[in-house]
């Protein structure tokens, strides 16, 4: 480089500078790629797997020579795509109809590229749900259809189940695509139509007998109450005029002593004490009917002795 | 290029016929390399500085990755990060989230939808396209649900649980390759679904009819709610349940007025029971009243009898002594007695013997009733 080159370098080196980080970004833009954290990504070189990267920035030769398929590793949620709800039976011949979810990640990238003929997620999601159809089926036919659903928890063996058709599922898939199934849980789980008709009726005709039962509970239980109510309320009475009697009766011993005096003159006791109920027990208000044998009407009778008596000694007197 | 031609340039040159245009040409090329370097160099200096400023708004996160690798979370603010390809930044939303559980919720016909008259419910439910749950006991109910929650760890959720591209948006839809039919979604909130789905499907099947229903529905949400919540934190995807709300529960629509028939007898039932409980007290009270006044009565004829007898043997002596000393001193205490008696009796007969020494009383029995207000209006006019 002779002083006339360097002195023009020394003009233009802003142009140059420019086009060195235009030409680096370039650079980069065709020699690297990127991996994310939540990725792991496959290289291939001339159709022949050459590495799987995980998380950065990583060096590559440009296309056609290098190939980059990326995978996401998180968890993914997958509840089937062909035969989502299908009938089967249960070990008591019981026909349920059931559909399961898997959560699944990958964990080797390179097998699952390995095992697909096109880099997508949903064909090695299509696999898996040829596995998980087989073993809804296989291990639901293992269980009667109360262990199944049952209101005694230790009876019902939901868990149980998902941990056997995860067992079942989830080896097989590590094996073949390098996804590991963390989970397999049931998300669907009913009855086939021709069968809901006859719970429906059933629960229909069981309503029925739980609302007479109700009915019939409320009558017995209200007469119950009522009767021992009932009860209750005489017993307590006949306690009370027990109680009554007693105390009357000690009313009747402190005032017998007095009843002595009467002894003396007992028709006089016997009079007065008439005298005394007459007082009493005639109201104001009474219609009274009497005839003229009684004192003081006997003194309208027209053959009153002593008027007679009178009557003949004025005549004598005359 | 001939030299006859190279003759010709000259002589143009020579002549400056061309040289005023090569001359602009050259400047116009100049001014275009220099507006373009300029527009590089802006487009460099806009990139390291201003280009990488980003607001992160109060309702969400910001986790930041450098070269794919997650470097930082940011909360609201304003900050500065390489721009893409060097950094992304990747919005996480951390207000809250609802998902709304309809799964197994029945098929409403339209008309119950347009609400021109309440579902009435088909006789069969179709697996698939009507949701429903199984109880304990082999009954059928709907549920309906509503999950709320908030983000509370965006690296755990981003990091851990398959979003989106953009988080903030909802899951993506997958379809059928061949017909285009939606057969799924996948993503956070098909997760969240999913576990959400399971927690009540299990939670039901444990149940009975009439605690899901009605008689323990609360229970039967808090045993949902806990199960989910457990089941949730295992994933570790940096969500927190704000709220579960079980926003419908039902028998199956063709059953619903079975339900109802239950509902009225149990509430007559307690009604029955409710009235004759209040019978009960009711007869409790008076008779503890009427107990208490017998009691009471029987004191006062304790003392009275002994007042009375007590009184009346000492009147008693009193009329002995004067009897003793004139009888006619009863007799003048009949009459006395018969006076006062009278004067206070209303009506009063004295019937005379007739001619055969025998006495006839007639009495009218049932008596026309007496004008009650005739009667007051002669005693206002006395």
């Amino acid at each position: 480089m002779n002083e006339q080159d360097k002195s023009k370098m020394l003009q233009h080196w802003p142009t140059l500078l420019l086009g060195m980080i235009v030409s680096v970004i370039f650079l980069l833009a065709i020699f690297t790629f990127q991996v994310k954290s939540t990725e792991l990504a496959v290289v291939t070189t001339l159709g022949k797997i050459t590495g799987v990267k995980d998380a950065g920035l990583h060096f590559c030769w440009p296309w056609p020579f290098q190939k980059i398929y990326k995978f996401d590793n998180r968890y993914h949620c997958f509840d089937g795509s062909t035969g989502k709800i299908e009938e089967t039976y249960t070990a008591d011949g019981q026909p349920v109809v059931a559909g399961i979810f898997v959560v699944y990640k990958i964990v080797d990238a390179e097998k699952l590229f390995k095992s697909l003929t096109i880099p997508d997620i949903s064909q090695a999601e299509d696999k898996i749900n040829s596995q998980m159809r087989n073993e809804k089926a296989t291990v639901l036919g293992k269980y009667k259809f109360d262990e199944l659903v049952n209101t005694n928890p230790g009876k019902m063996k939901l868990t149980e189940i998902e941990n056997k058709m995860k067992a079942g599922i989830a080896p097989f898939v590590l094996e073949k695509y390098g996804i590991q199934v963390e989970y397999v849980g049931i998300k669907n789980f009913g009855l086939p139509e021709k069968n809901t008709e006859n719970v429906l009726n059933r629960m229909k005709a069981e309503r029925n007998v739980v609302a007479s039962g109700y009915r019939a509970e409320g009558k017995s239980e209200a007469k119950k109450i009522m009767d021992q109510a009932d009860s209750n309320r005489l017993l307590k009475l006949a306690q009370a005029d027990a109680q009554a009697k007693q105390i009357k009766a000690e009313g009747d011993a402190t005032a017998a002593p007095f009843y002595a005096a009467f002894k003396d003159e007992p028709e006089l006791a016997a009079f007065l004490r008439k005298l005394e109920s007459l007082r009493k027990i005639v109201p104001s208000r009474t219609t009274l009917i009497l005839n003229t044998d009684y004192a003081p009407f006997d003194l309208l009778k027209a053959d009153q002795k002593l008027l007679l008596d009178g009557k003949k000694d004025s005549g004598k007197s005359k | 290029m001939t030299e006859h031609d190279h003759k010709n340039i000259s002589e143009i040159e020579s002549n400056g016929h061309y040289k005023a245009g090569i001359d602009s040409l050259t400047k116009s090329l100049h001014i275009a390399f220099t507006l373009l370097s300029c527009f590089i160099a802006f487009l460099i200096i806009w990139y390291f500085t201003f280009g990488g400023y980003y607001e992160v708004k109060p309702q969400e996160n910001v986790i930041v990755e450098r070269f794919g690798k997650v470097v930082e979370k940011h909360e609201a603010g304003y900050y500065w990060s390489f721009p893409y390809p060097v950094s992304k930044i990747i919005r996480i939303p951390v207000s809250k989230q609802t998902i709304t559980l309809a799964t197994y919720w029945h098929r409403s016909d339209v008309k119950a939808i347009k609400g021109e008259q309440q579902p009435s419910g088909a006789s069969t439910l179709v697996p698939g396209k009507d949701g429903y749950l199984l109880t304990g006991d082999a009954n059928i109910i709907h549920t309906e649900w509503e999950l709320v929650y908030t983000i509370t760890d965006p690296m755990k959720y981003y990091l851990n649980c398959l979003c989106p591209d953009e988080p903030s948006r909802l899951d993506e839809i997958i379809r059928n390759p061949v017909t285009g039919k939606a057969i799924g979604t996948r993503g956070p909130r098909t997760l969240i679904q999913s576990i959400l789905e399971n927690a009540v499907l299990k939670v039901t099947a444990s149940q009975q009819v009439d605690s899901a229903l009605y008689k323990k529905s609360s229970e039967y949400r808090a045993a949902v709610n806990d199960l989910f919540i457990s089941e949730i934190a295992k994933w570790e995807i940096g969500i927190k349940v704000e709220n579960l709300t079980l926003k419908g529960n039902t028998a199956p629509l063709n059953t619903v007025a079975a339900f109802q028939e239950v509902i009225d007898a149990e509430l007559q039932c307690s009604t029955e029971k409710e009235n004759a409980r209040a019978y009960a007290v009711t007869v409790e009270g008076e008779t503890d009243s009427e107990a208490s006044r017998i009691v009471a009565e029987a004191n006062v004829y304790k003392i009275q009898i002994v007042a009375d007898i007590e009184s009346d043997s000492i009147s008693f002596k009193k009329y002995l002594e004067e009897y003793r000393k004139n009888p006619v001193v009863l007799i003048v205490l009949y009459n006395d007695t018969i006076s006062k008696l009278l004067e206070n009796v209303k009506d009063k007969y004295i019937i005379p013997e007739d001619s055969n020494g025998t006495h006839e009383v007639r009495i009218m029995l049932n008596p026309e009733p007496r004008n009650q207000k005739n009667d007051k209006d002669k005693e206002k006019g006395k």
